[in-house]
């Protein structure tokens, strides 16, 4: 068992237990259940898994292109883990494309914290990586992944889940970076009684491209997906949310669900919002409910009566729209620190 | 479980021979677009404009999205058949065949006194045709489109084709091309009309086409009701119905278009419908699809000036072998404009039932509001239902409101109507006919009658 650097174990803090940092000086673990595998060593079972989504997957927003380096990270069966799992990413290269397969074997279960540090943030980056979650039967998975990085950084997340039977997936995203954003997020629930919730929460600023694509197939009975896209838009920028949720026949039972908003706070900002249903089976029930709207005035003019500035009664009511989003995050820590960023990122003037 | 109702057959069953006088060949080249123009002794500008479009739509790919259209051969189509050698202005002028037509489908003559102004396509060109002396001493024009190109050629051009170019799309260039019939309607300043304006639209001739062009001005401050109910006879092979429809609504006007589309199910219904708002007007666009085989029809209103208003209520049922994908545009350019989607569809019996919709709110059209709600019940296991929405808003001020719900049929209600002594079938028809209520309410009362009996219909033998 390898320490952490100082460095990152002031960033993940003195409570965090289990750790693994993926970087230029290879693999450090620190008390983690997970094991960690090239492509070539993992077992013929993880191996079969490997691009299984996204060859079924009809369009994927980004084209696939091979990784600089392919890891293969396993949580074994059975083990279940409270405490949340911190898995690092620090990146050094300007251009780095990764392929991250995470099998979550049957009856585990585990809090995933994702993080990415940059370790130049004054240099131009491009970061496209790819990640693949499995959850095998009966397994519990949160996933979290939240990012923050400064103008310079161009990130191309491509998330990808499949669910087995009676298996939950939970996605807790954010995407709080300055610079042109582009992710997608596609789950297929495979197995009868998978569930799959999605949460996304964004935040666009000044001349910011935000594009986000979240789809869930429901391709077995009795399962759940449910899709919730909150985003806040200032300045010029443009944010744009694509939700799919298909249900193949067959998927008797099944249950779509789907939200996506945007609160736009300046003139000049602009949002599109795409929430698509495709039902195939008739023994079902989806909905999808969208808004575009700005804040309410009745609302800034009482918030303002009490004493707050124009400026930070915006800021309270953005913090106000992200924060049921905010409460499905389990882990407290995170929590703390997302509202952190976000704090910081509203009180922003550009 | 599913065996075809009778009342399947017995919907459309009627068909009254073929009683066209002048036919062209089948196909589409130029020179059948030329004759065409030249039977209809149309300006030289027409013949022109024709052919243009013409050119347009054969060189324009066939689109990529929405329904199927690879079975529409474009060659096996007639596309011009007049019935009779002029249009008819009296009713005891029509022939006893047509009327025997209209007798079926529950028009009788006494109608007439009740209606405002009846103007009746019967196969391409129209053959009755009757306006109420009220309505010419108010100044206003109903007419067949063909002899508004004749009677009124620079009102004509000053507004066709100006909203809706050739350039559209492939259906709009091949409407243009072969263009025949379709409602002229001119309502002066001020003029506001208590009774709606009605035509009757009918597709008789096996494998005719029929390319009506509607062209509705509606001028300041004036308000009209426009209705335009379709039904046709069963035919075996397929036929096309490809029609335009323009409509121009200046300030602080009011214009009401209810169609009740129920071609017979070999028919591919593929419309263009747009209408423009300028200041303070308003655009109510009310729109069921009942019949078809595919229809593609996403009526559309631009909101150009402050305050202009846009509704589509809308109503989609698709049963064995149909692809309902309908839906609305509205596109906000001025101030404070206003716009509602309702839709409500209904897949059964193996129908695929598509809402398809473009909400788009422009960079200057700050304070628009939109609402949007569209509703599906799929009932049974054989058909299905997509729901494609797009929302753009390009300004930080405006507001959009965006909800759907697909589900079956609601057992909880069901049982509760049974528990109370109806039957399951009772049962079923009293939830849809509740479902399409918003739609229902806003027709006039005898189309209402008629979408309750057709709806009946429709929900028989649906109960395996």
């Amino acid at each position: 068992m390898n320490m952490l650097p100082e460095q990152l174990q002031t960033y993940l803090g003195p409570d965090a237990q289990h750790a693994l940092v993926i970087g230029e000086e290879g693999l450090q673990f620190n008390n983690t259940p997970l094991t960690v595998n090239t492509l070539g060593d993992t077992t013929h079972t993880n191996q079969a898994y490997f691009q299984q989504v996204m060859q079924r997957t009809v369009q994927p927003l980004t084209t696939y292109r091979p990784a600089d380096d392919t890891l293969v990270i396993e949580l074994a069966a059975e083990v279940v883990v409270e405490q949340p799992l911190h898995v690092i990413y620090v990146h050094h290269e300007a251009v780095f494309r990764r392929h991250v397969l995470f099998v979550a074997q049957p009856f585990s279960e585990a809090k995933i914290i994702e993080h990415h540090i940059i370790a130049d943030a004054h240099q131009p980056m491009l970061i496209e990586q790819t990640l693949e979650v499995i959850v095998r039967d009966e397994a519990k998975l949160e996933y979290a992944s939240f990012d923050a990085f400064a103008e310079m950084a161009q990130l191309q997340m491509s998330r990808f889940g499949i669910v087995e039977r009676s298996a939950t997936l939970t996605w807790s995203l954010g995407s709080f970076s300055s610079g042109d954003t582009q992710t997608e997020n596609i789950t297929q629930l495979v197995g009868a009684g998978a569930t799959c919730q999605s949460t996304l929460m964004t935040i666009g600023m000044g001349e910011q491209k935000q594009t986000h694509l979240v789809r869930i197939d429901q391709l077995a009975p009795y399962t759940s997906g449910v899709i919730t896209n909150h985003g806040v838009m200032r300045e010029r920028s443009q944010g744009n949310f694509d939700g799919i949720g298909f249900i193949e026949k067959g998927a008797h039972q099944a249950n779509a669900q789907q939200e996506s908003r945007f609160m736009v706070l300046d003139d000049q900002a602009k949002a599109t919002t795409n929430p698509i249903l495709l039902i195939d089976e008739y023994d079902v029930t989806a909905g999808h409910a969208a808004s575009v709207g700005r804040v309410d005035e009745e609302t800034l003019y009482y918030l303002q009566s009490r004493g707050l500035s124009n400026h930070e009664a915006n800021a309270l009511v953005t913090l106000g729209f992200l924060m049921p989003l905010i409460e499905t995050v389990s882990d407290e820590r995170l929590r703390e620190k997302l509202l952190h960023v976000i704090e910081t990122k509203v009180s922003q003037h550009v | 479980m599913e065996q075809v109702p009778v009342s399947e057959d017995y919907k459309f069953g009627f068909n009254d021979g073929d009683i066209g006088i002048l036919k062209l060949d089948k196909g589409l080249n130029e020179a059948i677009v030329r004759e065409i123009s030249r039977i209809k002794e149309e300006p030289e500008w027409m013949t022109e404009f024709r052919v243009k479009a013409y050119h347009h739509f054969v060189n324009t790919p066939m689109q990529n999205w929405g329904a199927d259209l690879s079975h529409l051969d474009f060659e096996s189509i007639r596309y011009y058949v007049k019935p009779s050698e002029r249009a008819e202005h009296s009713w005891e002028d029509v022939p006893t065949e047509i009327k025997d037509t209209f007798e079926k489908l529950g028009i009788p003559e006494a109608e007439q006194k009740f209606l405002a102004g009846v103007s009746t396509q019967y196969e391409s060109e129209v053959v009755y045709h009757s306006i109420h002396k009220e309505l010419e001493d108010k100044g206003v024009i109903f007419l067949d489109t063909d002899s508004a190109l004749r009677e009124h050629p620079d009102l004509f051009k000053k507004y066709f084709a100006k909203l809706i170019p050739y350039t559209d799309n492939k259906f709009s260039a091949l409407n243009t091309a072969v263009w025949s019939g379709g409602s002229f309607i001119y309502v002066p300043k001020g003029v506001k009309l208590d009774q709606p304006l009605q035509s009757y639209f009918r597709i008789n001739s096996e494998n005719m086409g029929q390319f009506e062009r509607t062209l509705i001005i509606v001028d300041e401050g004036a308000d009209v009701h426009y209705v335009e109910g379709c039904t046709a006879p069963t035919y075996s092979t397929d036929s096309l119905h490809s029609a335009v429809v323009e409509i121009y609504v200046e300030k602080g006007g009011r214009c009401r278009y209810t169609t009740i589309q129920n071609w017979s199910n070999n028919v591919y219904n593929l419309v263009t419908k747009r209408a423009l708002c300028e200041e303070a007007a308003s655009m109510e666009w009310i729109d069921g699809n009942i019949g078809s085989k595919v229809t593609m029809k996403y009526p559309a209103v631009v909101l150009k000036g402050d305050y202009s208003k846009g509704t589509t209520i809308s109503i989609a049922v698709a049963s064995a072998g149909q692809h309902q994908d309908a839906g609305a545009k509205m596109i906000h350019l001025g101030r404070n404009t206003a716009s509602t989607i309702i839709s409500k569809s209904i897949a059964r019996n193996g129908g695929n039932v598509t809402y398809r919709g473009l909400v788009e709110h422009g960079a200057k059209a700050i304070g628009a509001k939109s609402n949007i709600e569209c509703d599906t019940i799929i009932m049974d296991e054989i058909s299905k239902s997509d729901t494609i929405p797009f929302n753009k808003i390009k300004n930080g001020l405006s507001t959009l409101e965006h909800e759907a719900k697909v589900s079956k049929v609601s057992e909880e209600q069901l049982f509760y109507l049974m528990s109370r002594g109806l039957s399951e079938e009772k049962a079923t028809e009293m939830i849809v006919m509740g479902f399409i209520e918003p739609f229902a309410r806003e027709l006039p009362m005898e189309y209402a009658v008629e979408l309750n009996q057709l709806m009946k219909m429709e929900m028989e033998g649906s109960i395996g």
